[in-house]
């Protein structure tokens, strides 16, 4: 049993298993999540570096989406560790690098601390709001709008095909390696060996596609036609509309509008 | 143990199987003999548990690009992603898509094969851009890693959406359309090419492409501006580490080539032409030249300034004579990157009165020479594509 392989795919297809159950965000179309995840997206990463408020209004979002959508806040901040350590040394650099106190007369907080606060809320925003794309339409969803956006079939055909004998390669991977490891009497695996071991898996992948070819060739594809690949895409409605523009416009008003500054104006109005 | 540089779904999994550790014991009724199996132990080998060369440090995430950036590399994807499947239709009667879509797992498993790197102590893993142009050609390569880098990022989370442009830029188009045709093709097609001379087309082309792509990746994060490092700190940082990274790809390409060689000889494709010497030559000029020898330029100045120095002083701070010229002025202003062939650096402006060091070595310069020469050539090549004769193709029965 192919531990490392199937745990790996496990988490991965995590992301599809949110997308199988039924709420009334998914019911959207696909595309309407791609556009309000590319317009948040622009959004986040427009801001200019020191602008925290704002990235804090705009978490507003990954927040509203997890919770209508039933996807688990701790899924979204794994996938956000993933990506973190890179980032982490960019924002330590900057704590780092950039000294300039924000209030003057105090050392602390830095010019530095505030860009590195703002860099990980970009971090963790972009990642939410990604993750959130993919838990909300899983793949097939995905490449269905995709091909509705006039992307190449032959590239959604690539896609389809990779995530099916991804596990399935990945499986004979491990067995190899666990051969290996058992005959080796614990000596590690040097360049060489390395190359005869993929070099082996090459030959498998390259078996494996030829029977795939054959398969296919025996249910009608031509070698030109990707038809079987195209899903039909149907028309957008006016709750797909609706929801889109209400989404992109609150997104729109967070980035550029008066944001969190006016609303505490306001509040500070009311108050006596 | 996990190793930091390990590629960041391989970091999960190891996460999960620890988290999961099942102790399996056997115990034969017969004999005395009892056998366990930890699979944490197996699960050792099997991921990235040692230090794996740099899976983290290619894939951008959103947070380090602007949209400016992001979106300008997804043009540039955009554009040769549509060209390769063109000339894939143009040139293939039967489309290869299992061998294709097989290729795009096998470099995904291969990721989970880690090998010792002799003298270091650390160990390293295929990342597939060149052995896929060579098992494939360029232009069904650039499909398949891209379709690789689209999936890493969706399930994975390994880079950003908007940064999957930078991402496939710096990792498919690199390999496949620049050191394949500039490095590999001129070298191992000559007509007394040996063996030898192919393992180091391979492995060359491995470190150009990969030193290439980390030089991407330095020049997309400072033009993003979210990084307080300078240019010559981050590319300190970054080069070196993917010229061994490089080394590494290019000997591992090297062993599962030469195998399938001896093995399947059909599966490695022959290049179908010689590469064209003369354009990997100039280009390698066009790098050195505005690279390095930028550095001797003159920095006085040329003969209209001074001319004008004479004649009318002053003239370069006079206020622009017409509404056109100042919004022209602004607009300038406003785009270019490499005001005088340099980065623009407000702290670090030289005092008027001083005369520059000569050679003026600054990386700087360097880096815009190269863009500059780069964009220049873009921009050529584009235009000659656009206005070059079509061939008439056979009429078909």
């Amino acid at each position: 049993m192919s531990q490392c392989a199937s745990n790996l795919w496990t988490a991965a297809l995590h992301a599809d298993d949110f997308a199988r159950r039924d709420t009334w965000l998914r019911r959207l179309d696909p595309r309407t999540h791609v556009a309000i995840t590319v317009a948040y997206l622009l959004a986040a990463m427009s801001l200019p570096l020191h602008d925290l408020s704002r990235l804090i209004l705009l978490a507003a979002y990954p927040v509203w989406t997890s919770l209508a959508g039933g996807i688990p806040f701790a899924y979204l901040a794994r996938r956000a560790a993933i990506a973190a350590p890179w980032i982490v040394l960019v924002a330590v650099s900057w704590i780092w690098l950039d000294r300039r106190p924000l209030v003057p007369g105090h050392a602390w907080p830095t010019a530095g601390d505030l860009a590195a606060a703002s860099l990980l809320a970009r971090l963790a925003l972009t990642v939410a709001a990604a993750s959130l794309l993919l838990a909300l339409t899983g793949l097939s969803g995905l490449t269905a709008g995709l091909l509705g956006m006039r992307v190449p079939p032959l590239c959604v055909a690539q896609l389809w095909i990779l995530h099916r004998y991804a596990l399935v390669l990945s499986d004979e991977a491990a067995r190899l390696l666990r051969a290996r490891e058992l005959r080796s009497a614990g000596h590690r695996l040097t360049w060489r060996q390395a190359g005869i071991l993929l070099g082996q898996l090459c030959v498998r992948a390259f078996d494996r596609a030829e029977r795939v070819h054959r398969a296919m060739g025996m249910r009608g594809f031509d070698g030109h036609s990707l038809r079987a690949f195209e899903t039909r895409t149907r028309r957008l409605r006016a709750t797909d509309l609706a929801y889109a523009s209400v989404m992109i416009l609150w997104i729109l008003w967070a980035r550029f509008g008066d944001g969190a500054a006016g609303l505490g104006r306001r509040l500070m109005q009311l108050a006596p | 143990m996990t190793g930091l540089w390990a590629p960041a779904h391989w970091r999960e999994a190891q996460t999960i199987a620890r988290q999961q550790a099942v102790l399996a014991t056997t115990e034969r009724v017969a004999g005395e003999t009892v056998i366990r199996l930890t699979t944490s132990g197996m699960n050792d080998s099997m991921g990235p548990a040692e230090l794996s060369h740099g899976g983290f440090s290619m894939h951008m995430a959103d947070a380090l690009i602007s949209p400016a950036v992001g979106l300008t590399m997804w043009a540039v994807t955009g554009g040769c992603v549509a060209q390769a499947v063109r000339r894939l239709r143009n040139e293939t009667t039967e489309l290869p898509l299992p061998r294709m879509g097989l290729l795009g797992a096998f470099v995904f498993a291969a990721q989970m094969i880690n090998f010792s790197i002799p003298g270091t102590g650390s160990s390293g893993h295929l990342a597939g851009g060149l052995l896929l142009t060579l098992l494939l050609g360029p232009n069904a390569a650039i499909l398949v890693m891209a379709t690789v880098l689209t999936i890493q990022a969706l399930l994975f989370a390994d880079g950003g959406l908007l940064a999957l442009g930078c991402n496939i830029v710096n990792m498919a188009v690199v390999p496949a359309y620049v050191a394949y045709p500039l490095v590999y093709r001129p070298l191992a097609t000559l007509s007394n090419s040996s063996s030898a001379r192919r393992r180091l087309a391979t492995v060359l082309a491995a470190m150009v492409g990969l030193e290439l792509g980390a030089f991407a990746v330095v020049v997309q994060t400072l033009l993003s501006g979210v990084t307080p490092l300078s240019f010559a700190t981050f590319a300190a940082l970054m080069l070196p580490i993917h010229l061994a990274i490089g080394l590494v790809e290019g000997i591992a390409t090297v062993a599962v080539v030469e195998w399938l060689e001896r093995v399947r000889p059909e599966t490695v494709r022959k290049p179908a032409q010689a590469g064209s010497r003369v354009a990997a030559i100039l280009g390698l000029a066009t790098l050195f030249i505005a690279g390095f020898l930028s550095w001797w330029a003159s920095n006085q100045p040329d003969g209209l300034e001074w001319s004008l120095q004479r004649t009318a002083p002053g003239w370069e701070e006079s206020p622009p004579p017409s509404k056109l010229h100042a919004a022209l002025a602004r607009v300038q202003q406003r785009t270019s990157w490499f005001p005088d062939y340099a980065f623009a650096s407000p702290g670090e402006q030289e005092p008027a009165n001083e005369t520059p060091a000569w050679p003026t070595v600054s990386l700087g310069t360097s880096l815009a020479g190269v863009l500059g020469s780069v964009i220049v050539l873009g921009a050529t090549v584009a235009v000659g594509l656009l206005v070059r004769p079509r061939a008439r193709q056979a009429p078909t029965p």
